[in-house]
């Protein structure tokens, strides 16, 4: 068993129909090596004690077994952690893993034991890091960027700030946010209209309201009159698939 | 290694691996900051680069490069661009340091300062014009 390495499964993974995929996935980490200490989220345990907890027992590189919803609820902590994050999609399809060129399934092990790290930026929304985005559906919430001006979507629009996504750089120590406007139903068809997102990029603002307002954070929901929004740089180092030509020399 | 390597045989009996993203080639930000119409913008909007108005802006307004306001935009702010294109209305004054284009649907209520200035048929301006000689930069 290497201490250097910990993973924390997700709950779902308790179902036996994983059972043979995870047999096969420790055996795989066990021939490089890279096996160590298992946690197990559930319903009545913190998951952020489980993974000080093993942070506490000498892992360097926390490792999440599961799918999207498993990194993105514990993101909220991660960050904090003097930790490597690695990821393991036990699923069919992870915008994640796709997005950090993981590959999904066992053959994500070569990737963690390749031990490729990038420090990636994370977004703070209110006292929650975030990895990839925050949304806030059909609001009249506004805006506020660096301060400098304030901007807010006509009714029934929404806001989103963005980190990582398919067209985001999660590494330029900003957020994007897009203001979305539902689209205008044309006279000569029964589809709107497609309005062109509103789009600009922040290093810290705030989000307020009259009355209180749903924001969905990381699949999340969080609720309240205002929130303080801001890009972390360089916050989050993440196990990825991702090689640039420097890898290659 | 190659960049864009077929599957090897060892990956295509597990799951298949994602095709290669290099880092280098992160993607890019948009070119131009949209403000999309049914938005409103208030305070001290500025961007490097171009902007496009579609919506409605109280304050100031400031563009390093071309600055296109769309027929249904409404400016209510002292704007200053490299150059501008205006098909909507401007309350306020509109300095550009190369060129303001008003088509024909612009309405200007304030005084323009470019180094040229074209207008359309049907562009209505209400302010005094200071055309020609260096500007000052936005």
């Amino acid at each position: 068993m290497n201490p250097a390495y910990a993973y924390l499964y997700d709950e779902f993974l308790n179902d036996r129909r994983y059972e043979r995929e995870i047999s096969r996935l420790e055996a795989e980490l066990a021939q490089r090596g890279i096996n160590g200490r298992v946690a197990r989220t559930a319903l009545f345990r913190h998951a952020k004690d489980q993974a000080q907890d093993l942070v506490r027992g000498g892992a360097k590189n926390l490792v999440l077994v599961g799918d999207d919803r498993t990194v993105e609820k514990l993101m909220w902590f991660l960050p904090e952690l003097d930790v490597t994050i690695g990821f393991v999609p036990l699923t069919k399809t992870s915008k994640i893993a796709n997005w950090l060129g993981i590959p999904i399934g066992l053959a994500s092990v070569d990737t963690i034991g390749a031990r490729f790290v990038e420090t990636l930026d994370v977004g703070r929304f209110g006292d929650r890091y975030f990895l990839t985005e925050a949304i806030l559906p059909a609001t009249d919430a506004t805006l506020d960027v660096e301060g400098r001006f304030r901007i807010q979507p006509a009714a029934g629009g929404s806001i989103r700030i963005q980190n990582l996504s398919s067209t985001g750089n999660c590494k330029d120590g900003k957020l994007e946010a897009s203001v979305i406007v539902e689209g205008q139903k044309s006279r000569w068809s029964m589809n709107k209209k497609p309005i062109p997102e509103t789009r600009l990029l922040l290093t810290h603002g705030s989000i307020s309201s009259t009355q209180p307002v749903d924001a969905i954070v990381d699949g999340q929901v969080l609720n309240g009159f205002s929130f303080k929004i801001e890009a972390v740089p360089a916050k989050l180092r993440f196990i990825t698939g991702r090689r640039g030509k420097e890898g290659l020399r | 290694m190659a960049l864009f390597s077929t599957p090897r045989d060892s990956d295509k009996s597990d799951t298949a691996v994602p095709a290669y993203v290099p880092l280098a080639s992160a993607p890019s930000r948009p070119a131009a900051t949209i403000i999309a119409k049914g938005v409103k913008v208030d305070g001290d909007f500025g961007s490097d680069g171009d902007v496009v108005i579609d919506g409605e802006v109280k304050g100031s307004l400031s563009a390093t490069g071309q600055l296109t306001v769309g027929t249904e935009a409404v400016i209510h702010a002292d704007v200053k661009a490299g150059s501008a294109i205006v098909s909507g209305t401007v309350e306020g004054n509109l300095t550009a340091d190369k060129r303001i284009d008003l088509k024909s649907t612009a309405r200007i209520k304030g005084d323009l300062v470019s180094e040229t200035l074209s207008v359309e048929s049907g562009a209505r301006i209400d302010g005094k014009l200071s055309i020609g000689g260096k500007t000052q930069s936005a």
